[in-house]
């Protein structure tokens, strides 16, 4: 049996279809093509010509025709569309025009920019041209950093390692900074929320230092599809940018199946295991013969999912070299083989984590299986583009776990399949982040007095730092003056500057695994909390809380602990509003959190049954955030109950609702946003709906909300109306425990009040009380 | 919410700053800082045509040794002028806002030193009035420099001249040291004396090996940044003039210690070999082999036959003094070193290569080759060495030598 065999005797299994939530079959495209844009150097031609690329596809020649008009462009590059294409050809032909010139590539993580370096030498290689280029990153050895700094052309490089490593010592690269032409920023779409924010500073003090040593180099953004490519690329770069549009790769046709496993319990919104549901689905893509990836979420899905698929490949005479893993943690030589087996057909199946999701170049497959939603859809489609060669049949299944997030896409594949709702979101002047970099900058160039930076008036940040010292304000100028290297005390993958270390006291020596902000350890790292660290438990021995440190050990137990906080919330500054369409108004401004964790709830993986509890002893915190308000009228709490309603219940649901769907439209993780309602808040004096940023400061989550808001109403109403729940479940309302048995009912209701329709059923009766069994 | 309101909540946020100047910033610096503060530190004001400059100038008793300073060759890591003269020696060392490196490091004190043709050490100190002023003063660096054939330092290789190197960059000059030859003492110090010294300190050679001793109060150089950072906010001196003497006495100190390193380069060349202090003699070997003087290189590792026979020296020395004897040839010193060093430390995997390797081919005593290879667990040599054994001496191979 061949793939097409299976996809029509699936198509005809009415046990598969019953969990099928949509078959869409995306039609084959031919690819559409372009002339050679003008003024493209012959050679680089010839060199195409000579791999035997004879055209360039629509969006590569509009990509290098903006770059070689002098334009700073963005463009978005679903997997294998050609995209280094895109950017290495106007590249090259300003160094082929003049051997000075420089390039800068950012990739965010170091295995991609390995790939990349191999396929610019490719390219140069064809050309026969003196071009150096080499990747340099914290694995580059010291012997080989001076010749990069002075005599690479292409440096390839990572945001952190240019904040950290290469601008606080620019004068040790002064040829890249006096010739800078280009800056290519792959993988734009990563760079959202708090590491987003973080970059587009870094890529201000690029600037600022490329200015000192007199260039102005252009940007070539690609992007993942998202809603808001040259907005976020615009933004990130703070310049205006050619939106490439059109993307011209063909494609062959593509089955994209949403499989939604039955349900086990509805109350707990628990499904059938998404790992057991891919093991069987995998297992009948094997038999075909079909090459295949299969994505799962952790590294310890990947382990499982492998051991599974070598055996039943076993059984169709499939050897266990044809079957690999692929993630983190597995050495270079071993991916090397594992991407190479993969392009010349003698690998089989890999199963990986998110690493393949990047543009690690192993060739086209024909099916693509994921184990649980990505977190975005921009990554799913990245993933879903590992499976269709050019004029062949490929499937995809999109396996949904139980998460509330899986649920939502996998209940609504429209937002999926149709134009993108993902909207990537910074805010590059988020205070703590922007005066973390502000230093930084200080440190590299000393600031005139009225410089702008960022395009934004910082006097008052400046004159701010010279009183706490880290500044020495002479003669109209801010110079660095403290003993230390700032760049060393900002990570630009968190938020504030301090953070609690995590340290594993099981191995001699101890080892820190990993850090984490101060708001999300009290959560997660206080006395005996059980925290999960790549797919592996760890106990909290001890938090020192002074020392910011977690003392942790690996343990294997069958629960984890759930910590309540006690939030307390002060409206400080109103900064924006506007009536919703039909109820209530909107607002937007700061807001001050008084934050306690109180207690914590051990509960049992599995079944979620509430197994223990404990009392947490720590410092209450103060965070100041940016968040979105819905305030509803006041009489809704007389309304309400004559329709057999309860508006605690229904805000409480509607919270967890609006948790649930908003990070789909503005591209935050779960934990980058919280929503949090009051029967009475004292700012509104009436029910009022909460979303704010979980980052202090905030980084644009609830400005975004706030702009979307109709469309995140109105999906939140879909969403819950559609949940095939009859109370709520932590997929729509929350569980019925958490959020009360009239939840559902009572945010639908709201929901279709605030879009002007009637409740479209009756309120539901109370809950029955649950059976004993 | 406006800035200001925000930022004075960010105050309250954050927690206590680790750091607190004693001193208050609010009182503001005094009325005429710079007076005061120039008679405290001894500085005098001079006008260069980039802008006025704080100067101060001393004068050490301290004589240049006779004649040229001779070849350092195996002791310097860089190529130096081979009729160096001590007066054509720029001594060099910086007092700098911190150690992190970067470009926002500035280096306030500037200590310079040589030998004036009569004799004595003129020492030149450049005081950065404020961090935008450094302009004339890196002027005026250049403008000394360029008397100058080699710049000596200390540590200065990796830390004072890549930072003079950035601050030049940073206002847009050349490098005010370009066109000099770098001399590190600390490559030298380290070559010459790691062996028989705890570190390599600037202040540990000068007491060590120059017997010079400077005296109480020398300023921790931990509290440097932080006394030219205090002086920045109120404008007073406080503990500048420890920092200008510590800075002098650096000047000085490396003046003996490169006076010192000559001496020695001086008696390694000229002297017989002698037996003394054996770290100096395995030192005094090394550098032979450095500058590629092998014959003088075997006759220093000769001397080392006795420490290791007494145990007194160790293992990494017997290492080095086969390495050098197998050089020339000597196979009898080889091999006592060898059995001397192997009755010490028994289970030297290196001394039991040595020994493997010379039983089979210099000395042909197979069975004890083999004693040696079994020890390393080296199959190869061991089926080699059956095979030999096997097999009869072809003839016109002489016998075994019986004994050396
Ligand atoms: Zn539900």
């Amino acid at each position: 049996m061949n793939l097409a065999q299976l996809l029509s005797r699936l198509r005809a299994d009415d046990r598969f279809l019953r969990h099928v939530t949509r078959w869409e079959v995306l039609a084959a495209e031919p690819g559409r093509f372009a002339d050679w844009p003008d003024g493209l150097d012959a050679r680089l031609v010839a060199a195409l010509r000579d791999r035997g690329i004879e055209r360039l596809y629509s969006h590569q020649a509009a990509s290098v025709a903006a770059a070689l008009a002098g334009r700073s462009l963005v463009v978005p590059t679903p997997t294998a569309s050609g995209k280094t294409l895109c950017y290495n050809l106007s590249v090259l032909d300003a160094m082929l025009r003049d051997p000075e010139a420089r390039a800068l590539y950012l990739f965010p993580t170091k295995a991609l920019s390995q790939d990349q370096m191999h396929e610019a030498h490719d390219l140069i290689e064809h050309l026969g041209a003196p071009i150096k280029v080499h990747t340099f990153d914290g694995d580059t050895p010291e012997t080989a950093r001076r010749a990069i700094r002075s005599s690479g052309h292409i440096v390839i490089t990572n945001p952190d390692m240019l904040h950290q490593g290469i601008l606080p010592h620019h004068t040790l690269w002064v040829k890249l900074f006096e010739n800078l032409r280009y800056v290519v920023v792959d993988e734009v779409h990563q760079y959202r929320g708090v590491f987003g924010s973080h970059v587009a500073n870094v890529l201000r003090r690029l600037q600022r230092i490329a200015a000192f040593y007199g260039s102005r180099p252009q940007f070539v953004c690609c992007s993942a599809t998202i809603a808001n490519p040259g907005e976020l690329a615009s933004h990130l770069c703070g310049q205006d940018l050619v939106e490439v549009a059109e993307n011209g790769a063909p494609r062959g046709e593509k089955h994209f199946i949403f499989y939604n496993p039955p349900v086990v319990n509805a109350e707990l919104g628990i499904r059938r295991s998404a790992v057991k549901e891919t093991r069987s689905l995998a297992e009948r893509f094997l038999a075909t013969g079909v090459q295949m990836i299969v994505f799962a979420r952790s590294r310890m899905r990947v382990e499982l999912l492998l051991t599974y698929l070598e055996q039943a490949g076993r059984k169709v005479g499939i050897r266990g070299g044809e079957v690999r893993g692929y993630r983190g943690g597995y050495l270079p030589t071993e991916r090397r083989a594992i991407e190479r087996g993969l392009r010349d057909g003698s690998v089989r199946a890999v199963v990986s984590t998110n690493a393949l999701e990047l543009g690690i170049d192993i060739g086209r497959l024909d099916v693509c299986l994921m184990c649980g939603y990505a977190g975005s859809i921009a990554s799913t489609w990245q993933q879903a583009g590992r499976a269709g060669r050019r004029n062949d049949l490929s499937a995809v299944v999109l396996v949904g776990t139980s998460s509330p997030a899986d649920q939502y896409i996998l209940g609504h594949p429209d937002y999926f399949l149709g134009r993108s709702p993902e909207h990537a979101t910074i805010d590059p002047d988020n205070l703590v982040i922007l005066m973390s970099h502000l230093k930084c900058a200080a440190f590299e160039l000393p600031f005139d007095a009225g410089e702008r930076y960022g395009g934004r008036n910082v006097a008052e940040i400046l004159d701010y730092l010279a009183r706490q010292r880290v500044l020495h304000e002479a003669e109209g100028r801010y110079h660095w003056m403290a003993d230390t290297y700032p760049a060393e005390e900002v990570s630009l993958r968190t938020a504030a500057p301090d953070n609690v270390v995590i340290v594993d006291q099981s191995v001699p020596g101890h080892r820190i695994i990993g850090e984490m902000d101060l708001f999300s350890a009290q959560e997660m790292l206080h006395d005996e909390a059980v925290y999960i660290h790549g797919a592996q438990q760890y106990h909290v021995d001890r938090l020192d809380w002074d020392r910011r440190k977690a003392y942790v050990q690996p343990v294997t137990v069958d629960h984890y602990t759930d910590a309540q906080r006690k939030v307390e919330l002060k409206t400080l500054d109103a900064e924006d509003s506007r009536p919703d369409d039909h109820v209530g108004d909107l607002g937007l401004g700061e807001i001050g959190l008084v934050d306690k964790v109180t207690v914590y709830k051990k509960i049992k993986l599995g079944t979620h049954e509430n197994v223990g509890a404990g009392k947490v002893n720590l410092p209450e915190m103060e965070m100041h955030t940016t968040s979105m308000w819905w305030r509803l009228p006041p009489d809704l709490a007389e309304e309400m109950p004559l329709a057999g309603l309860d508006l605690g219940d229904a805000l409480k649901g509607l919270a967890h609702l609006v948790g649930t769907v908003a990070p789909v439209f503005v591209m935050a993780d779960v934990r980058d946003l919280r929503a949090q309602a009051m029967v009475r808040a004292p700012f509104t004096d009436a029910p009022t709906l909460y979303v704010y940023d979980a980052v202090p400061g905030g980084v644009g989550y609830a400005r975004r909300i706030f702009e979307q808001w109709t469309e995140i109403r109105e999906a939140a109403l879909e969403h819950v109306t559609a949940c095939p729940c009859s109370h709520g479940c932590p997929s729509c309302v929350g569980a019925v425990v958490e959020s009360g048995d009239r939840a559902k009912a009572g945010a639908a209701w709201l929901l279709a009040r605030a879009a002007g329709r009637h409740a479209a059923t009756a309120p539901a009766e109370p809950r029955p009380p649950l059976s004993p069994n | 919410m406006d800035l200001r309101e925000r930022l004075a909540r960010l105050d309250r946020l954050s927690r206590p700053a680790a750091s607190d100047p004693a001193s208050d910033p609010a009182s503001g610096p005094a009325a005429d800082p710079s007076r005061t503060l120039t008679e405290a530190l001894g500085l005098r004001e001079e006008a260069t045509p980039g802008g006025t400059i704080w100067i101060r100038r001393d004068r050490r008793d301290l004589a240049q040794a006779a004649g040229p300073v001779g070849d350092l060759s195996g002791i310097v890591a860089t190529e130096l002028p081979h009729d160096l003269a001590w007066s054509e020696m720029l001594f060099l060392d910086t007092e700098t806002t911190g150690l992190a490196g970067g470009t926002g490091t500035l280096a306030f004190l500037i200590g310079l030193a040589w030998w004036e043709p009569d004799g004595g050490l003129r020492v030149r100190q450049l005081f950065l009035a404020g961090p935008g002023r450094e302009g004339p003063v890196l002027d005026e660096l250049a403008r000394l420099a360029s008397g100058f054939r080699v710049v000596v330092t200390y540590n200065g290789a990796s830390f004072d001249l890549p930072l003079l190197r950035t601050r030049a960059r940073m206002n847009r000059r050349h490098d005010p040291l370009g066109g000099l030859a770098g001399w590190d003492l600390l490559v030298a110090a380290r070559r010459l004396w790691r062996r028989r010294l705890p570190d390599c300190r600037q202040q540990t050679i000068e007491a060590a090996v120059c017997g010079y001793e400077r005296g109480p109060g020398d300023i921790d150089g931990a509290l440097i940044p932080a006394a030219y950072q205090a002086y920045l906010t109120t404008g007073a001196a406080g503990a500048l003039p420890e920092v200008l003497r510590h800075n002098r006495r650096d000047m000085e100190g490396m003046a003996r210690v490169a006076l010192a390193i000559a001496a020695e380069a001086r008696a390694i060349t000229d002297e017989a070999p002698r037996a003394g202090d054996w770290r100096a003699v395995w030192s005094r070997a090394l550098i032979c082999e450095r500058r590629r003087d092998v014959a003088r290189a075997a006759s220093w590792a000769r001397l080392l036959r006795d420490p290791v026979a007494q145990g007194r020296a160790d293992p990494a020395a017997a290492r080095d003094a086969i390495r050098l004897l197998k050089r020339v040839a000597d196979w009898p010193a080889v091999r006592a070193l060898v059995c001397a060093g192997l009755a010490h430390w028994p289970d030297d995997a290196h001394l039991h290569y040595e020994a493997a390797v010379l039983y089979e081919h210099r000395l042909r005593d197979y069975p004890r080759a083999m004693t040696h290879a079994r020890r390393l667990a080296d199959a190869h040599r061991l089926a080699r060495l059956e095979a030999r054994l096997a097999r009869p001496a072809p003839p016109g191979c002489p016998p075994p030598p019986d004994a050396l």
